[in-house]
């Protein structure tokens, strides 16, 4: 996949950091936070941990270097994206953490919404899949952490039923890893990568589809 | 079963619940069930089975 650099939109030269089993926090990091929105944050941590993923958010790294390239860098390598909103969230916080939604979003990352309180969602995040903060959070995180594994197996599926558009292939085998955390699945995307004769591949793949503007 | 017919498989989107049809052959997907059930007359494809 080409990713495009949000500093000077050139490509990307270096390859992603790939942060498997871990899930990128979205929330207000500065200034006083309501004591629910600290308490959903604990419980998303706990519930995390338990499923053996790894809480990353934008304080996870400091790089002294442009800061909206290290939240890109951050966030690209992790399969996970989990934003926190509440209705007393500054307008232009809140503005980023969607920002960054999308993102992960555009790129396949698997995304969730916790509402605390009763925030307006913007219409296009209807097709989000959204939870309330607040009791029931626990049981509700859980479920869409075990729902996880599905999605790896059917990532793992679907890139053994594309492999005549070997880029599809493997990107689907790369969200399978990063989900999974099985680095054995780099081996098969080797595979895949130095088997694809290129006369074989389909009309529609990745790389025929690119050559068509 | 034709060749051609034989390639197409479909499997379980477990993010929406609804079916994918996939033509194998060609590499791509043909199509995003709306309804809940799988397409008739389509194999679903095993899981883990390389479904060579």
């Amino acid at each position: 996949m080409i990713y495009y650099s949000p500093v000077d939109g050139d490509v990307r030269q270096q390859p992603v950091e790939w942060r498997p089993r871990t899930a990128f926090v979205m929330q207000q990091l500065g200034g006083r936070l309501p004591p629910e929105v600290t308490k959903a944050r604990r419980c998303i941590d706990r519930e995390l941990k338990r499923a053996r993923f790894e809480t990353i958010d934008a304080t996870s790294i400091v790089s002294g270097k442009d800061f909206l390239a290290k939240i890109w860098n951050l966030m690209l390598g992790c399969p996970v994206g989990i934003a926190i909103v509440h209705e007393g969230i500054p307008d232009a916080t809140l503005a980023n953490i969607y920002y960054e939604l999308g993102i992960l979003q555009a790129y396949g990352r698997e995304t969730l919404v916790v509402r605390v309180g009763d925030p307006k969602l913007p219409s296009d995040t209807v097709r989000t899949e959204w939870i309330r903060g607040g009791t029931g959070l626990a049981k509700a995180i859980r479920g869409f952490l075990d729902g996880l594994d599905d999605r790896g197996r059917y990532y793992l599926e679907m890139s053994s039923l594309m492999d005549r558009d070997p880029l599809r292939a493997v990107d689907y085998l790369r969200r399978a890893a990063i989900l999974s955390g099985d680095d054995t699945l780099l081996g098969e995307a080797r595979r895949i990568w130095t088997e694809a004769a290129r006369e074989e591949r389909a009309k529609t793949s990745v790389e025929e589809l690119a050559l068509s503007f | 079963m034709s060749d051609k017919k034989k390639d197409i498989v479909q499997i379980k989107n477990p993010r929406t619940g609804h079916y994918v049809k996939i033509d194998r052959a060609a590499g791509r997907i043909l199509d995003h069930k709306k309804s809940e059930g799988p397409y008739k007359g389509v194999p679903v494809a095993r899981p883990g089975a390389k479904n060579k």
